[in-house]
């Protein structure tokens, strides 16, 4: 065989260690995209030109197209401009960090470029070999040195659950502790001596659940899809060596655009839906109740 | 059953997160990593580029209004400077007519003294013209008288006394004279 499939992880490979503190080849990809990220943004804010071009230019177009993105949902008269400057940081940041963290998957070098795994070399009694080519039953003893972050779910479970908890500071401090809790417990709801009620306060209690499930659910879709995407590269670029790329990466960059705005989308509605609370019931709906009840209690006498 | 279960879920779930490579570690490495870049954004990357963008709106904002009022100006300044040409056409044509008025009056007084100034000299010619008639008819008797007085003389061929005839001659010739003026 010329080449074997490469072995198919979910878990990221340890690179090396820094005293004790093990380095993963994911995490090696994060703080790549933090090195982009400091160059882009130096270089990008570095002129500070009245008459952008260039790398400024492009700076500060996805900053006003993220800018106008968050002005849209939370509304573009003066309390909802106040909530763009509050959410916006957040969720500018996400879909910048995803965005790159998922296109370093098309870079030359990232997924492909490794150290020999010496287990399989053992395993298979086979010699190191030399060469920067890997192949026959060896080609898949390759740990990449450096793996798109976001195939990553310790990066994935970290930025979902800054995005939920971040959004429950923001129900506290927009609606008050009583009015925020009061959309998981709501005990109100139960005074009301119906059915109705009861499943008022039963929906709240699966807003708990809810609200944990969006942790698992951000950083799930997140890491299926682009890790998924990576495994289709790296096979395809097995199955089809360079002709897949040329339709595989195009698709993949169009992948990593779109969840990057879905997970920053998501962020964005849940900081929103975060600041509304339950709001008074329609006026003729209490007035119906009262009518009923008087009626009732008429008829009781 | 809770104590048979629970070593059972425990082990699947250690499993599970460690085939999916989930461990504190890591999590805590990855979570550190999003702040540090969440903070860098947060605090330097965003600000310096809603800076400069909200630099360049307000130099927008200000050339428009810059524009608008210059537009303002120029429509103030041309609705003055019509008004300023009419209140100009305006004053000129008074100008004019005050001139060609006063002009008029001018040439009027001019020529009413040219009239009065040749009244009074007509009359001064006259008044002369009627002395000069008058001395030149006083010359002409007297030498009519002379004549008269000669003639006579020579007539009667003596001398009379010159002073009576003289006295007779200026009465005849005075009243000849009336009768002829007559």
């Amino acid at each position: 065989m010329f080449w074997k499939l490469p072995d198919i992880k979910l878990a990221p490979d340890v690179i090396f260690h820094i005293g004790a503190f093990p380095v993963t080849n994911t995490l090696l990809g994060t703080w790549m995209v933090i090195l982009i990220l400091a160059a882009l943004f130096f270089f990008g804010t570095r002129r500070r030109d009245l008459i952008p071009s260039g790398l400024q230019n492009f700076m500060e177009w996805i900053v006003e197209f993220l800018l106008g993105l968050v002005e849209n949902v939370t509304g573009k008269d003066e309390q909802g401009k106040r909530k763009a400057k509050t959410f916006f940081p957040l969720v500018a940041t996400l879909f910048i960090f995803i965005l790159l963290a998922n296109l370093i998957d098309v870079f030359p070098g990232v997924d492909t470029v490794g150290a020999i795994n010496t287990a399989v070399l053992a395993q298979m009694h086979a010699t190191n070999p030399y060469g920067p080519f890997l192949f026959g039953n060896i080609s898949n003893a390759i740990i990449p040195w450096i793996r798109p972050a976001t195939t990553d779910l310790n990066l994935n479970f970290a930025m979902s659950l800054i995005v939920v908890i971040t959004s429950q500071v923001v129900g506290f401090s927009t609606l008050g502790p009583a009015e925020h809790l009061s959309k998981y417990f709501n005990f109100r709801s139960l005074f009301k001596f119906n059915f109705g009620g009861f499943i008022e306060f039963f929906v709240g209690l699966l807003d708990i659940i809810s609200e944990i499930a969006r942790v698992l659910s951000l950083a799930f879709r997140l890491f299926g899809n682009i890790f998924a995407g990576s495994v289709v590269l790296a096979v395809f670029a097995f199955l089809l060596p360079f002709l897949a790329d040329v339709i595989f990466i195009p698709f993949e960059i169009f992948v990593a655009f779109v969840q990057a705005l879905i997970f920053s989308l998501l962020t964005l509605i849940f900081l929103q839906l975060a600041t509304i609370g339950h709001g008074p019931e329609p006026e003729s709906e209490q007035e119906a109740r009262a009518e009923f009840r008087e009626k009732h209690v008429a008829a009781a006498h | 059953m809770v104590a048979i279960l629970t070593p059972l879920l425990a082990d699947a779930s250690s499993g599970i997160s460690e085939g999916l490579g989930i461990n504190t570690v890591a999590f805590l490495s990855q979570l550190i990593s999003f702040g540090i870049v969440f903070f860098l954004l947060w605090r330097y990357g965003f600000p310096a580029i809603i800076k400069i963008l909200e630099q360049r709106q307000a130099v927008i904002r200000e050339g428009v209004e810059n524009a608008e009022k210059a537009k303002r100006d120029l429509t103030e300044a041309s609705a003055r400077a019509e008004q300023l040409l009419a209140d100009a056409r305006r004053q000129a044509q008074e100008t004019i007519e005050q001139a060609a008025k006063n002009a008029q009056q001018e040439a009027n007084r001019i020529l009413e003294d040219a009239h009065a100034r040749a009244e009074q000299l007509t009359q001064q010619q006259v008044a002369r013209i009627q002395q000069e008639a008058n001395r030149a008819r006083n010359d002409l008797s007297r030498l009519v008288v002379n004549l008269s007085i000669d003639a006579a003389s020579k007539v009667i061929s003596r001398s009379v006394d010159s002073k009576d005839n003289r006295r007779l001659v200026e009465e005849f010739v005075s009243s000849s004279g009336q009768a002829g003026r007559q």
